[in-house]
């Protein structure tokens, strides 16, 4: 594995490695920055990779880790912030406004019940990638992953029943 | 979908929906390549040559020996915590009350309690109750030595936890980490000495496979007042960076407490708090 290869697997994963990035913290600056995480220590893990099969899944579980243990060392770097979705102008439209709903909803979702909703239902991971990923039983990624649901329905029903907004017509 | 109750379908669409406009993106391989050299280069610097099978660890100010048996993960470690050999004065006594008084949740007097029971006299105390995504106890414990940093955490919401951290590779980075798992099925990790560029770190956790649990943090250093939230902070590299405004401050050889205490501090939480009902998240 040499430098080239690890350009071309930048080139190719970044954009969506920082999709899932975005959709577990909900800011698009954050996830840039889990993501050159993610690639850092794959980097620097590089010399001793030996099955490029594994690249994938080596870089959706640094980017987890890294993310979940982004708000118990808050110390170390970042800004503490409350999480806010960003907002457009009056009138953008109720696209950004429906936007707003679904992250604030997703905010409401403890974070590893988050994470396991965003590698089932967003990456299409197995329940057993999943767990592999998370560093839990196949059991845990199930029950977290029911929890998730349930707490998005009740994050979901709270918003929707105040903005009226986000229906999943509207999501296509 | 029916209603506001989402199904599986529709946790799928509002997920892709919400990525379907997405900014340019700001990074770069070049960016990745410079990071992961220093990381490397901080493996390099900061290899720890303790055994992994040895956690005999003799800190400066006191003398605790843990002794974990690691070869049957259903045994629970056996603890040996010697006397420390602190000066007794009555100091250390009117801090822990002073750190009480302001103390408030139900959390915190739980957490100091535990931090009571293996803290000698002689060490003053001083610790704020925050939130770092999970309720925490944090600051500065002093001895004869000088002040070090101390943090303890404990969660009833579930999924808050890393369950198994020791297969974090960036949490365990080169120290030694060993889970044993408790008789009651909970997991005691101890992650022995880190070092990077003379912050030393020993951390000790307590956790339970639906991710709650206890963790505690002791540190060789203090940290200066940390930006309130939503103040903004420019040029963070230079702000964190050693020496910089935010930066922690080396202020001894090795952190207050061992792996021996912060064990038996966690386990205390733990025990006393393990029929504690879940509690839901909320988000912050």
């Amino acid at each position: 594995m040499d430098h080239e290869e690890f350009g071309e697997l930048f080139a190719s994963k970044a954009a969506p490695l920082r999709r899932t990035a975005y959709l577990l913290c909900g800011d698009w600056h954050r996830a840039e920055d889990l993501v050159q995480t993610s690639f850092a220590r794959m980097y620097a893990a590089w010399p001793r990779v030996r099955d490029p099969q594994a690249l994938e899944a080596y870089l959706r579980r640094t980017l987890l880790h890294a993310h979940l243990d982004e708000s118990r060392r808050r110390w170390r770097g970042e800004t503490p912030t409350a999480v806010l979705p960003e907002t457009e102008a009056p009138g953008a439209g109720s696209e950004t406004e429906d936007r707003m709903v679904l992250l604030a909803a997703l905010a409401q979702v403890p974070p590893r019940q988050r994470a396991c909703l965003v590698l089932r239902y967003f990456d299409d991971c197995s329940v057993e990638e999943t767990a592999r990923a998370l560093g839990c039983s196949e059991g845990t990624v199930k029950s977290n992953t029911a929890r998730g649901l349930t707490a998005l329905r009740a994050a979901l029903g709270s918003a929707l029943a105040g903005s009226g907004t986000a229906r999943r017509e509207d999501w296509t | 979908m029916t209603g506001s109750t989402p199904d599986e379908n529709d946790v799928r669409h509002a997920l892709n929906y919400l990525v379907s406009e997405e900014p340019a993106l700001g990074v770069g391989v070049d960016g990745a390549v410079t990071q992961g050299r220093r990381i490397r280069r901080r493996h390099r610097t900061t290899r720890v040559v303790l055994p992994v099978t040895v956690l005999a660890l003799v800190a400066v100010g006191g003398a605790a020996t843990l002794a974990l048996n690691t070869t049957d993960t259903t045994t629970e470690p056996q603890l040996t915590v010697a006397a420390a050999a602190m000066p007794l004065t009555d100091a250390g006594r009117a801090s822990i009350r002073k750190t009480a008084d302001q103390i408030t949740t139900e959390n915190g007097k739980f957490l100091l309690k535990a931090i009571d029971s293996v803290t000698p006299d002689g060490v003053t105390v001083d610790l704020k109750e925050g939130d770092i995504g999970v309720p925490t106890l944090d600051g500065s414990v002093e001895d004869a030595q000088g002040a070090g940093r101390l943090m303890l955490s404990l969660t009833n919401t579930p999924g808050m936890f890393t369950v198994h951290p020791c297969d974090d590779s960036e949490f365990k980075g080169d120290a030694t980490c060993t889970e044993t798992t408790l008789a009651d099925g909970s997991h005691l990790t101890v992650r022995g000495l880190s070092d990077y560029r003379g912050i030393k770190t020993y951390v000790v956790n307590v956790t339970r496979d639906d991710g709650t649990g206890v963790s505690a943090e002791a540190g060789n250093f203090t940290l200066p007042p940390q930006p309130k939230a939503g103040e903004t902070v420019t040029d963070k590299a230079k702000a964190y960076a050693p020496g910089g405004r935010y930066a922690p401050v080396v202020t001894r050889d090795l952190p207050v407490y061992d792996t021996a205490a912060l064990a038996k501090m966690v386990r205390l939480v733990a025990s006393e708090t393990s029929d504690w009902p879940t509690a839901p998240y909320k988000a912050r």
